[in-house]
């Protein structure tokens, strides 16, 4: 297994600068997720690293040697296309044995057949080694192709949105087997997706891209926990968190009379130099506590607005003069379109964006 | 007004049943799903309302006229394709325009109906832009916009935001729920996804292989679910299931043993008398428990029974721990501050309340 590394990359296309001085560094045996929505250039990057594209400036390093003047061949690097590219007219067996027949591996036949069953074995498809593989189904494809590619046991492992074909209930499926694999394995993986579910189920560190550039890199808790800007704060989390525009006074008001919310201490003093501008307030809709009835001075009147029965919860969306909040229910509340209910923020958990440059500020 | 009912419709594509001897009510102003994985036949099914498909058997009513024999353009009811099938060369305005210019209506008529419909949509002020110049919110108001118009009786919709990205979908749903509250229009929506069919159906309908497999609210579906195949589709993650015979205890209590550990449980007393009048000893079950009813901790409580911790899975408000007992993976919710480390000991326990029984054989729901 290796590490990767890229040190100031920029790829164009054109006028269009994909990747503007990307730096990244995936540790030896790490999961390493890149997540940004589509035309962020996280395939882009990917190709980098394999060697499918050529980076204007920066460099390339696995397992710390620079690789920018190999070929993807030898770079020893395994890439996991989005959709099966499987040899359809092959059997399971042969689609796993062909990387090992290229001349430029010289594996001996009983090495071969060996590895081809081991692997077959540990992603639970040797019962399939001699059925073709246009008979299988989406997730046994699936399997194949990824088996195809740890049977050369490459230094490192590129995926671009794999799971992405499957639909829902296989996607959770692989997701957990994948994670597990890697464990098992100690591979370095190199997965990119747009997903932010599956980001933060398989990584180990997320790198947070848009636009061709870095927002941030973290474990998943810190990512969503402390999003160090507001797009990283949006792009993460289901139902995505509530961003309210707030005028920093005595108070903070999002509305005057309506909503106005007070920080806790140590939050309060980090504001101080806001006073008299605008910032973002954001809070996650889990950390929203709704009742039915107005404790204290903090609890602001809603109506609510719409109900989405989900089974282990409601998402409510909660009409409050010109905002709409999102929270969350368990599914005993019974909140029902136009009741009057109570939200309060939990104020270790309340977010402020600087709004100008949407950066963090506490 | 507009009650659809379907009557033993069977739909057939040469020796290949699509739907199979369906029947389904849907009420006045209703939000009906049509949920279930490709290939079910809930496309085939929409598209035999709509009259774009016909059928080979059975009946189709809307209101009390039966309509198998009458043409889609005459139905009176509109079908929504994926929402950005708008027409980039044309306006907002001219979009929503267009079923009414095309059936020959007054100028003076199509705007009054026009500009009625974009005010209901708050869509006003993008009238003269063209599709390239809209985000895609303002695109499904378009589009929705160009539906109503015509004042249908119902809306038929296939599928409409599948290929938005998650957080504009999100917005998408509420944002249909809501609309679909205002406008009140008989509507049939089909969708793969069950996160989309919880979120808006007043009912869903779940269909697999061409057959409907239950018919219910969406708390029903998800609390009482008819067989494995529901229990298994809705949810994220989906219901966890585990193999299990019926026995009786040493003291003649009623009990399930699974058939991978050979650790046994109590049936929950209030069903107890249920099962044992109705199975022999040995027959065969499956348990089913869905995660947040898991019970997850790093040491021993008291009715808990061990496993190893397979998987951790964050997803920011809380964690999916994956446990492995024997040669069965079960997904467990847990707070976002338990982490335990993978292979790891981990003891669990169910609540008792909340596990379902499946009849092995026939998949149907027990308890």
């Amino acid at each position: 297994m290796a590490s990767v590394k890229l040190k100031s990359v920029i790829k164009r296309f054109g006028d269009i600068t994909a990747i503007n001085k990307l730096d990244l560094e995936i540790k030896d045996g790490e999961f390493f997720v890149l997540l940004g929505p589509t035309g962020a250039g996280k395939t882009t990057t990917l190709r980098v690293v394999a060697g499918l594209e050529t980076p204007e400036e920066g460099e390339v390093l696995i397992n710390d040697v620079v690789v920018n003047d190999l070929s993807p061949a030898n770079r020893d690097a395994a890439f996991i296309f989005q959709y099966y590219s499987l040899y359809p007219h092959y059997t399971v067996r042969q689609n796993l044995e062909f990387p090992l027949k290229a001349k430029i591996r010289r594996t001996s036949k009983e090495d071969m057949d060996k590895r081809v069953v081991e692997v077959a074995q540990i992603l639970h498809i040797d019962h399939l080694l001699d059925r073709r593989s246009d008979k299988l189904s989406g997730g046994e494809m699936q399997r194949v192709t990824i088996g195809r590619a740890i049977v050369r046991t490459p230094k490192v492992f590129l995926m671009d949105e794999p799971l992405s074909n499957l639909d829902a209930k296989l996607r959770e499926e692989m997701r957990a087997e994948l994670k597990r694999l890697q464990v098992d394995m100690g591979s370095t993986i190199f997965f990119v997706t747009h997903d932010q579910v599956e980001a933060m189920t398989m990584g180990d560190r997320i790198a947070v891209l848009n636009k061709g550039e870095i927002l941030q890199i973290g474990t998943p808790a810190e990512i969503y926990d402390i999003p160090d800007n507001i797009f990283v704060a949006t792009f993460v989390g289901s139902p995505a968190i509530n961003i309210l525009e707030t005028e920093v006074d005595s108070s903070f008001v999002v509305e005057p009379s309506i909503l106005e919310y007070k920080p806790a201490e140590p939050q309060k003093k980090i504001l101080t130099s806001y006073k008299g501008k605008r910032v973002n307030l954001g809070i996650r809709p889990e950390d929203i506590t709704v009742s039915k009835s107005k404790a204290g001075p903090e609890d602001y009147a809603c109506e609510v607005y719409v109900v989405e029965n989900m089974g282990m919860e409601d998402i409510l969306r909660l009409k409050i003069g010109k905002n709409i909040l999102r929270a969350i229910t368990p599914p005993t509340f019974h909140a029902q379109i136009g009741d009057i209910v109570y939200a309060s923020f939990d104020k270790d958990r309340t977010h402020f964006f600087d709004m100008d440059t949407g950066k963090r500020i506490v | 007004m507009a009650r659809i009912r379907l009557v033993n419709i069977v739909k057939r594509f040469g020796d290949f049943a699509a739907v199979k001897k369906l029947n389904l009510e849907i009420s006045d102003k209703e939000f009906l799903v049509l949920l279930g994985p490709s290939g079910c036949g809930k496309t085939t099914t929409l598209r035999s309302i709509a009259g774009l498909e016909t059928v080979d058997e059975g009946e189709i009513w809307v209101d009390d006229i039966k309509v198998n024999d009458v043409r889609a353009s005459e139905r009176d009811i509109a079908f929504v394709f994926q929402l950005y099938a708008l027409y980039p060369h044309l306006t907002a305005y001219e979009n929503i325009a267009f079923p009414l210019k095309a059936q020959g209506e007054p100028t003076k008529s199509i705007k009054m109906k026009v500009e009625q419909v974009a005010k209901f949509l708050q869509i006003e002020h993008i009238l003269k832009r063209k599709p390239g110049a809209l985000s895609g919110g303002d695109m499904q108001r378009v589009a929705l916009g160009r539906a109503m118009v015509r004042r249908p009786k119902a809306f038929l919709m296939d599928e409409p935001i599948g290929t938005l990205d998650a957080r504009f979908r999100e917005e998408m749903r509420a944002e249909l729920k809501r609309l679909h509250l205002d406008i009140g229009a008989t509507t049939v929506y089909v969708t793969h996804d069950q996160v989309e069919a919880m979120s808006m159906g007043d009912r869903i309908a779940i269909m697999n292989l061409g057959e409907l497999q239950q018919v219910g609210t969406p708390m029903e579906v998800y609390n009482h679910p008819a067989n494995l195949f529901v229990a298994n589709f809705i949810g994220s993650p989906g219901m966890n299931f585990t193999d299990c015979k019926y026995i009786r205890e040493a003291n003649g209590t009623p009990a399930v043993e699974f058939v991978s550990s050979h650790l046994d449980m109590r049936i929950p007393p209030q069903y107890e008398k249920k099962i044992s009048e109705k199975y022999e000893e040995g027959k065969e079950l499956v348990l089913g428990i869905r995660p947040e009813d898991i019970t997850v901790r790093s040491e021993r409580i008291d009715g808990a029974l061990q496993a190893e911790v397979y998987v951790v899975e964050p997803l920011g408000p809380n964690n999916i721990i994956d446990i492995k007992i024997g040669n069965n993976i079960l997904k467990a919710r847990s707070p976002a501050s338990f982490k335990p480390k993978i292979g790891g000991a981990i003891w669990f326990k169910f609540d008792i309340d909340r596990i379902h029984l499946f009849d092995k054989k026939t998949g149907e729901a027990i308890i």
